[in-house]
């Protein structure tokens, strides 16, 4: 490392007897600055001062991240434990690289939330919208279902409420498109007919209802019935598949899915864990990694080694796609201890698919 | 466009002729002009004359930004040569000026040369640059340390 950081160098223009430091300048010159390194420096640069470190741990640092564009992904991942307390953690992305392999739990950043409201709740929703992210319905302690929506502010990692859902759900479909979270089924079958959906817009912070594809209802029996994809939301079941363009407000039916235009097969018949990264569809089917692209399909090359390599005891839990590329989350039961493991590979393989 | 010159004087006394043009590109003096125009003669309180002569080259080379590409490039190649110049502590005092004579392109393109430059840097080497104190006590240090222990196993091996 030292290397770099050579003393500055003679030939430089060096002016004025007394600089000013860097304590000298106003905290928004500081943020100037700051906000255009990589968050994986920051670790390191809270180190330099207590100043260095408010102003690294600051929401202020996300409002200029985000001003001149130098926003970056982070994931993070809910545990739930069968006591019913969630736990958040974080992902340092340093440990992101091509291939790599994360097996160290140290390398799991607890998120640092304050316990006087954190929920809690089952069977609830998630879903990310920018900073942002939306606990939605789900059972209470008291195995109540319930309308509530939570916030995490990933920025300042406070919780807020949002205006509650029109009624409770459990188990719902949620996906951020376009500025408004869109909640699907998880209501009682009664209820179903008139209250299949709703959309909450973000900006105006109120809900609107959103129509069922089908006057025969849609049955939310499947886990991988629900994609965005190209700015729209599409709705598999059994016999038919629907397309809602958020533009023209209303479902329609679609042969796109089932035709093989879209991803060869029907959402409904691909099973295990599924992500898209750039409208490539990835599946991981039981090890086995395959991708969806307009009318074509196959195996991921260079996957294979993955799962030759991965005994049976591991079980894929999610696929992520972490800023364009693939990130796989499983699970490895060992000694009957659960260990987690995050690999990323993909990147610019993806484009040789296209 | 009027070729009016206007005088800009630093706070050590040293003056500056320039066309209107490019001292408008100081948005300060901008607002100035647009108060009362018969100004010609302006002076600028918080920049000596060395950094105020940093700040009139880098407007006088951006006084008409083009938008075809070619002249982008050139004047982005033009941006890394000119940063080259200085070390960090000068760059600091271009900051401040850039900040206070309002020129925004000058303001990102410092804070980004800044940003790199100090991205490798080891704490102890901020701190010595540029003049921070440690207020850590001993024990905080070492609980954000041991927050971060993990990093600095890997702080060994250079980074990629």
């Amino acid at each position: 490392m030292d290397a770099k950081v050579e003393p500055p160098q003679k030939k430089k223009i060096t002016i004025s007897p007394s600089p000013p430091s860097f304590s000298s300048l106003p905290d928004e010159l500081v943020l100037h600055c700051l906000a255009r390194i990589s968050k994986s420096y920051y670790r390191s640069l809270s180190l330099v001062s207590k100043s260095f470190y408010s102003l690294l741990t600051s929401p202020d640092i996300y409002a200029f991240r985000s001003q001149i564009g130098t926003t970056e992904p982070c994931l993070y991942i809910c545990l739930k434990s069968p006591t019913c307390r969630h736990s958040w953690i974080t992902l340092d992305e340093t440990l992101i690289t091509n291939g790599g392999e994360i097996k160290d739990e140290l390398s799991l950043e607890m998120v640092k939330l304050p316990s006087s409201h954190s929920p809690t709740r089952l069977n609830s929703t998630t879903v990310a919208a920018g900073s942002e992210i939306y606990q939605i319905g789900g059972i209470n302690k008291t195995k109540r279902s319930r309308a509530v929506i939570s916030v995490l502010d990933c920025c300042s990692h406070k919780w807020r409420r949002a205006p509650n859902m029109r009624l409770p759900r459990v188990d719902a479909k949620s996906w951020f498109l376009d500025g408004k979270i869109y909640v699907m089924g998880g209501c009682r079958k009664r209820e179903e007919s008139m209250n299949w959906g709703e959309v909450l817009d973000l900006k105006t912070q109120t809900w609107k209802p959103l129509p069922c594809p089908s006057d025969n209802g849609v049955d939310f029996n499947h886990k991988e019935n629900v994609a965005v994809l190209r700015g729209r939301l599409y709705v598999t079941t059994k016999d038919k598949n629907y397309v809602y363009d958020p533009k023209e407000g209303r479902w329609k039916e679609t042969l796109e899915l089932a035709s093989g235009i879209c991803f060869g097969l029907s959402l409904e018949s691909i099973t295990g864990p599924w992500c898209l990264v750039e409208n490539v569809m990835i599946n991981d089917n039981g090890g086995r990694y395959w991708w969806w692209y307009e009318s074509s399909s196959g195996m991921i090359p260079g996957l294979s080694d993955l799962y030759m390599k991965r005994a049976s005891n591991y079980r894929t839990i999610q696929l992520v796609n972490y800023g364009g590329k693939l990130l796989i989350i499983w699970q490895a039961t060992i000694n009957k201890r659960t260990t987690w493991y995050a690999l990323n590979r993909l990147e610019k393989r993806l484009s040789s698919f296209e | 466009m009027s070729s009016n010159k206007i005088v800009l004087t630093s706070s050590d006394g040293e003056s500056f002729e320039v066309e209107e043009v490019v001292a408008r590109k100081l948005q300060i003096v901008g607002h100035m002009l647009e108060d009362d125009c018969v100004i010609n003669e302006i002076p600028l309180q918080n920049v000596t004359g060395d950094i105020l002569s940093m700040v009139i080259e880098y407007c006088k080379t951006h006084v008409d930004e083009e938008e075809s590409e070619e002249a982008q490039t050139k004047l982005k190649t033009w941006d890394e040569e000119f940063m080259k110049k200085f070390d960090i502590k000068t760059l600091l005092q271009i900051i401040l000026a850039a900040n206070y004579l309002n020129v925004k392109g000058l303001l990102d393109l410092v804070s980004q040369t800044i940003a790199d430059t100090i991205k490798d840097y080891t704490p102890e080497q901020i701190r010595e640059v540029f003049g921070v104190e440690n207020d850590y006590t001993e024990e905080e240090e070492a609980e954000v340390r041991k927050e971060n222990a993990w990093a600095f196993d890997e702080a060994d091996t250079p980074k990629p």
